[in-house]
């Protein structure tokens, strides 16, 4: 009876920890999708308002969603601290946040490139360089797309598969 | 002053200016790249290290950090937003502190496009010098008549300081005045609100082109007098003999000398209809100081 009540233990445990692999997977394209949308909104302050970036970053925060509302509103605070941190540094410690959503080594380095250039040029320069990284995030995107097609069944099966592999392991 | 200034520099020169004491007698500081720190005080240069005020040559050096740290800050991380002021070569600051630039130029079509590889920064100091005007009033303001004046002077005399303690006198006597802050030098208007005392009944229209700002000016805000900064193109003079048609009086200034050397200049052909006299300024007691108020017929 206990073992049977590990064995159900190990399966389902195993079961779910695919399930949240599978659940990152499902979710890149979506925080990639909402940061491409941010950066698009950040264009249009910069475009039509000339907005100041901690001002236009504040705004673009509230209106966004998951992860890039949170990478936003972190990099607005940093900028309106006053420490003298540079928009650059600012940008490249507000990285965390994505890091921590599970963005990749590749979508990190890419993001972070973007703010050695943020704010330091007149709109024409900037909306260039704000439309190369959305093109770059829609590549992305579709990788991730491709990717999650294939990753969600893979690992919601997985999980139950190792399981009960390790089950019949340990019996 | 101390703060409002400080928190638009680079961490690095903040810590070297804190210190300072004499901060109420610092005019400017000039930031030029690989060269001393300098600050400016009653018309001569200091240099500043560690231990505070001293020679140019013991100055600290300015890095190329210190510099792209400072601008960036000035420019509140957003080069895009103040591109126009840029192009012209200055900024102005919260506090009304104003910023020269120096770096290289790009042009687009024999016009300036924008400024890149900045490597310097003149900061002049903003301050209201409430009184500064007490010495022109009476001929300025007689009975009730405001009399259409000239202030003229050599840079650094103090005339943009008269003009604003004129504006603040006028405004608070009840007088609808219009500033056209050119190079939002008067008002020091920092995302449109005015940091300088300059009345309470004063319309500010900041950054705007002289003569456009005039016509605007008369089309809209029914003012009893246009305060308006350094003319120099024939368009200004135009425009200030318009104010003039309309019934409106004018207050201005310009670099010269003396009046010769002001007669010469393309403007007045155009724009010496405008005024009734001419106040001449000087640095011999110190900046404003009123050298002679000629009447001009």
């Amino acid at each position: 009876m206990l073992r049977l009540f590990g064995a159900l233990i190990v399966i389902i445990g195993c079961g779910l920890g695919g399930m949240v692999v599978a659940k990152s997977y499902a979710l890149r394209p979506q925080h990639l999708r909402e940061l491409s949308n941010a950066l698009q909104l950040l264009a249009t302050e910069i475009d039509y308002a000339r907005t100041s970036l901690s001002e236009a970053c504040s705004k673009i925060a509230g209106q966004t969603k998951g992860p890039a509302a949170q990478f936003f509103a972190q990099f607005a605070a940093y900028l309106e601290g006053r420490s003298g941190m540079s928009a650059n540094e600012a940008w490249s410690k507000s990285l965390q946040v994505l890091a921590d959503a599970g963005f990749v080594k590749q979508e990190l380095e890419t993001i972070g490139h973007f703010g050695s250039v943020l704010g330091r040029s007149d709109a024409e320069d900037q909306l260039k360089h704000l439309a190369l990284l959305q093109t770059r995030l829609e590549q992305f995107g579709d990788q991730a797309e491709q990717e999650r097609e294939k990753m969600v069944r893979l690992w919601n099966y997985l999980g139950f598969c190792i399981g009960a592999l390790a089950v019949l392991m340990l019996i | 002053m101390r703060s409002t200034l400080l928190q638009h520099l680079a961490p690095n020169l903040r810590t070297l200016l804190e210190p300072i004491r004499t901060w109420e007698l610092i005019e400017e500081i000039r930031l030029r790249i690989n060269q001393p720190l300098l600050i400016k005080e009653r018309g001569l240069e200091y240099g500043v290290n560690r231990m505070g005020i001293c020679r140019v040559h013991e100055s600290y050096c300015v890095t190329m950090e210190d510099l792209t740290r400072s601008f960036e800050i000035m420019t509140d991380n957003s080069w895009y937003a103040l591109e126009d002021e840029i192009r012209s070569g200055y900024l102005t600051l919260s506090g009304g502190h104003r910023v020269g630039i120096s770096g290289k130029v790009v042009l687009e079509r024999g016009y300036i496009k924008t400024l890149k590889y900045i490597n310097g920064l003149n900061i002049r100091l903003a301050r209201a010098v409430p009184g500064a005007a007490d010495p022109v009033m009476r001929q300025i303001l007689r009975g009730d008549r405001i009399v259409s004046t000239l202030i003229i002077s050599p840079p650094g005399c103090g005339k943009t300081t008269l003009l604003r303690d004129i504006c603040r006198q006028l405004s608070n006597r009840g007088f609808n005045v219009v500033v056209i802050d050119e190079r939002s030098e008067i008002a020091a208007c920092h995302r449109g609100i005015p940091q300088l005392d300059i009345g309470e009944s004063t319309y500010v229209i900041d950054s705007c082109p002289k003569a456009q700002g005039i016509s605007m000016a008369l089309r809209g805000l029914a003012p009893d007098v246009i305060i308006t900064d350094e003319i120099g193109h024939p368009d200004d003079g135009t425009a200030l003999a318009d104010a003039i048609r309309a019934g409106v009086e004018v207050i201005s200034s310009c670099h010269g000398a003396d009046w010769d050397s002001v007669q010469q200049r393309t403007w007045m052909q155009y724009g010496r209809a405008a005024f009734a006299q001419a106040v001449f300024l000087s640095r011999r007691c110190g900046p404003g100081t009123v050298e002679q108020v000629l009447k001009l017929d």
